[in-house]
């Protein structure tokens, strides 16, 4: 691993502890000197959040690889959080399991990383998001103590629910060390369809599959530049083989009348992975992507509204849990349309850059406004990292000044 | 924080003051009417407030809590009383804020899933208002007719379903909280991922030490299509265990799977007549839901299972009336244990599903051992055990084994890696447990979160985490009143 590593422009100092006990001496460490740390997993959100402008130590979590425990009858397992998303999934997949969040670029992004960015993709409308997954957490503290909340059984309400604050927050809470997981059962069918629109038919489509009889896991809509219609449905299901092929029977009657072309089944070799692929369309590792929030009714809306304003983006709507994101295309500054996503977002909408270059990676456009709830966010931050030495500035409510300060 | 008692002079002001905001019928304090907000479920423990207030209006929580905050008395939020871990104990007296006059469903929406409740809207209600429509709300604690929306946020309330469907927290998309400051926040809603930290994650599952949660966003979901529910028969209770075992194993996530043993069957059967077997060791409730096509199949599957692990029989339920009648001795089970005994007490234990076979000859030996009779209703998919100890609370000898016993019983969940609460709460029950499950700095991350949004502590004190540096108090229940248990 290379000695040092830039964080927005940084050049700092990188190590890489191979254990929990080493991380947490390396956190000792650091607030002993009052220097902040940052945490790199695959190196694929560096982008995300406000950018660092205090000099520190990168902390490289990838050599914290191994996996702890795997009672697979329990349907839970226990890793250290630096381990690659595709090594666990083929560890759970031996025993015909898996982690049912659409992660892209799975060779390179980590548990942990995962789990800080709160990344999800097309199924989380049947399975969740990481949230719904960490039933338990090693964290250090900032006195670098190993802290641990949660367990390793799938139902415990036994103290505060601390993964859920760490899931999201981008390391600002500390560095996840490890993290037991639950796990679900490998399905026994998946199938894709792909539906190309005829123009005007996305909201359509979306209220649709609000309604329709078959139930599925995932339903995207798409819009790829140059291709055959504006709008494609994804629409994905998995199962039991009877309950998967009556659904897609179903599914092409009930969406017949709003496609374009013939209604596409997608080919077996390329199912498995299609909500990977498609999380990965508009996560590219480079430039900049918005995210946007609304309610699942108005999301074909948003996202006609986002490919209007931006045209030749690539646009990926969740309808059913009324997310978009797209891909700003080369040489668009997105951030004036910030504003007016949000009021087309409509009450409690959102809209921000996922990720971005360093010079648009104001608090505002990474986060939105502030919100008056931030202020219960920053007093946690206060508790739990005084100092500021966990990634600071990367969100809100963790702000250092540039003196080394916290304001 | 530790609390003393409160002047009376403290209290009759307080009362005036009370009065000014809610009106004379909106608070009670005189001693007889405040019994019965000496104690929720959990009747072990119990101590009177010196007052309960009942607004009906989040401005009107607001200016309690100003006002509990401005005369340092403490103050605590209650839905219905349903806890079972104490949750609702006034410790050290002061202010009960009761949300059952906050009982309106302000928004049901459909189309974007969700619906907004005030927090003492019951649980059932919900469903009820929905159904009819093929909807519902998946949290279904065996309280649901009884017991609120705002407690369940409080402590992440499970029930039969949440195997498949996930507990409350998977379905609490936001809430509105009345700060212990006063300050009224609004956490989360009904569009998903806002931007910054999910402080209704958090707050959900904080038994009311967070401030008090005034409204929900609660997601609602599609009823399945179609639902298969089978009983398995077995002669003793560890074939039943080990085919939870093999089911889990088979990657099957059924909607439900619930275990009966024999001692409860008998109570239930002479409750409700359902035609339980009186000879069988165990049965098992098993259901899974989806789609008609290939349901069938997958209940084939389980009954297979059942069966090459000895099921005597697996019967299936042939209409909906027997279905529900089915979940109504399920869910109604603790009611009949009041044939089997005087007194019961009920756990709360996890453990990982593979070690519940030997987790429950655990749960026999420790019975034995202290000549106890326990019988067994709980949670099977999840490894979450509720074992009902039996007891006259009459004999103080009785009462000793009892809590020796159930004590034995958590202490054993921990060696075999699961936990001493999945669905009730650490409540004051618990607390001692605290520290056997966490270590002091596991614990002081816990506390510096409860600092940040709690930080002078007048809002349910004394719950959840044991006072920093304290031991645990051996033999604490040992000098407490003992009770009947109201139970999930």
């Amino acid at each position: 691993m290379d000695p040092t590593f830039d964080i927005d422009g940084l050049d700092l100092d990188a190590v890489a502890p191979e254990t929990p006990e080493a991380l947490a001496q390396v956190v000792r460490a650091c607030r002993a000197s009052g220097q902040p740390l940052y945490w790199v997993g695959g190196g694929l959100s560096l982008g995300a959040g406000i950018p660092a402008t205090v000099p520190g130590t990168v902390v490289h979590m990838t050599s914290l690889d191994r996996v702890i425990d795997y009672p697979a009858r329990d349907m839970t397992i226990t890793a250290q959080a630096g381990i690659r998303v595709s090594r666990l999934q083929e560890i759970l997949a031996r025993e015909r399991q898996t982690l049912p969040l659409d992660i892209p670029w799975p060779d390179k992004a980590t548990l942990g990383g995962v789990l800080a960015c709160n990344v999800s993709g097309s199924r989380r409308l049947a399975h969740g998001t990481p949230r719904d997954f960490v039933i338990g957490l090693t964290v250090v503290d900032d006195n670098g103590k190993l802290t641990r909340s949660g367990g390793r059984v799938v139902k415990n309400v036994a103290g505060y629910d601390m993964a859920k604050l760490h899931v999201g927050a981008h390391g600002t809470l500390g560095p996840m060390a490890q993290v037991t997981l639950k796990v679900r059962p490998l399905p026994p069918v998946r199938a894709w369809l792909a539906i190309p629109l005829k123009a005007g038919m996305n909201e359509a489509a979306a209220d649709r599959a609000h309604g329709c009889a078959a139930r599925p896991v995932a339903f995207d809509l798409l819009a790829l530049p140059g291709g055959p219609a504006a709008w494609t449905a994804m629409i994905g299901f998995e199962g039991e083989a009877p309950a998967v092929a009556w659904q897609v029977a179903k599914a092409k009657e009930e969406f017949r009348d709003l496609a374009h072309v013939q209604i596409i089944e997608c080919q077996p070799n390329s199912v498995d992975a299609m909500a990977t692929r498609l999380a990965e369309r508009t996560d590219p590792q480079s430039g900049a992507v918005v995210a946007l929030g609304c309610l699942p009714s108005r999301t074909a809306g948003l996202a006609a509204r986002v490919l209007a304003d931006m045209p030749g983006a690539v646009v990926h709507a969740l309808p059913g849990s009324g997310v978009v994101r797209a891909v700003v295309p080369e040489g668009k500054d997105p951030r004036g349309l910030l504003p007016g996503w949000r009021d087309a977002a409509g009450p409690g909408g959102w809209a921000r850059l996922a990720r971005a270059p360093r010079p648009w990676r104001q608090a505002d456009s990474m986060w939105g406004p502030a919100r008056p709830e931030e202020a219960i966010s920053a007093a946690i931050a206060r508790e739990m990292d005084p100092d500021r030495i966990f990634n600071p500035n990367r969100m809100r409510h963790n702000t250092r000044l540039p003196d080394g300060k916290p304001s | 924080m530790t609390v003393a008692a409160i002047e009376p002079s403290v209290v009759e002001n307080l009362v005036r003051r009370l009065t000014g905001i809610v009106g004379p019928d909106g608070l009670i304090n005189s001693q007889a009417e405040l019994l019965v907000y000496e104690c929720d479920g959990y009747t072990l423990e119990k101590n009177r407030p010196d007052v309960v207030v009942f607004p009906t209006a989040t401005e009107q929580v607001v200016e309690i809590v100003k006002l509990c905050r401005e005369m340092r008395v403490p103050f605590l939020p209650r839905g219905s009383g349903t806890s079972l871990a104490g949750g609702c104990l006034p410790v050290g007296g002061g202010v009960i804020i009761s949300l059952a006059r906050m009982k309106r469903i302000l928004e049901i929406d459909l189309r974007n899933r969700f619906a907004l409740v005030e927090a003492g809207v019951i649980n059932m209600w919900l469903t009820n208002r929905i159904k009819s429509e093929g909807w519902h709300y998946a949290p279904d604690p065996s309280s649901q007719g009884a017991c609120t929306i705002g407690g369940n946020v409080a402590t992440n309330s499970g029930g039969p379903h949440t195997l498949k469907y996930g507990v409350t927290v998977n379905h609490v998309m936001g809430v509105e909280i009345v700060m212990p400051d006063g300050t009224v926040q609004t956490l989360g809603g009904p569009v998903e991922d806002g931007p910054g930290l999910d402080l209704t994650g958090v707050v959900v599952g904080s038994e009311g030490t967070f401030g008090v949660v005034t409204k929900a966003w609660v997601r609602l979901v599609r009823n399945p299509e179609s639902v298969r529910t089978l009983l398995g028969v077995f002669e003793s209770v560890d074939d039943a265990t080990a085919a939870i075992s093999a089911i889990i194993g088979a990657g099957i996530v059924p909607a439900a799977l619930e275990m009966l043993d024999s001692l409860i069957l008998k109570a239930v059967e002479e409750a409700f007549s359902f035609g339980f077997p009186l000879d069988a060791g165990a049965v098992l409730i098993m259901e899974v839901d989806g789609l008609d096509a290939g349901l069938g199949e997958e209940a084939a599957r389980i009954e297979k299972l059942a069966k090459a692990n000895r099921a005597r029989e697996v019967r299936r339920a042939n209409t909906e009336a027997e279905r529900l009648l089915l979940w109504k001795c399920r869910k109604q089970a603790f009611g009949a244990v009041g044939r089997l005994a005087p007194s019961y007490c009920t756990q709360d234990g996890v453990v990982p599903r593979t070690a519940l076979p030997e987790m429950l000859r655990s749960i026999t030996a420790i019975g034995d051992r202290h000549k106890i009779r326990i019988a067994n209703v709980f949670h099977a998919g999840d490894g979450n055990l509720h074992p009902i100890l039996l007891f006259d609370e009459r004999d103080p000898d009785q009462l000793r084994r009892v809590m020796e016993a159930s004590h034995e019983i958590l202490d054993e969940c921990l060696r075999l890696g699961g936990s001493v609460t999945g669905e009730h709460g650490i409540g004051v029950e618990k607390i001692d447990f605290m520290a056997k499950l966490f270590s002091p700095d596991d614990l002081a991350a816990m506390r510096r979160v409860r600092q940040a949004f709690n930080p002078d502590g007048l809002c349910s004190p004394d719950k959840m985490l044991p006072t920093a540096g304290a031991c645990a108090e051996a033999g604490r229940h040992k000098q407490v009143k003992p009770g009947r248990r109201a139970a999930l």
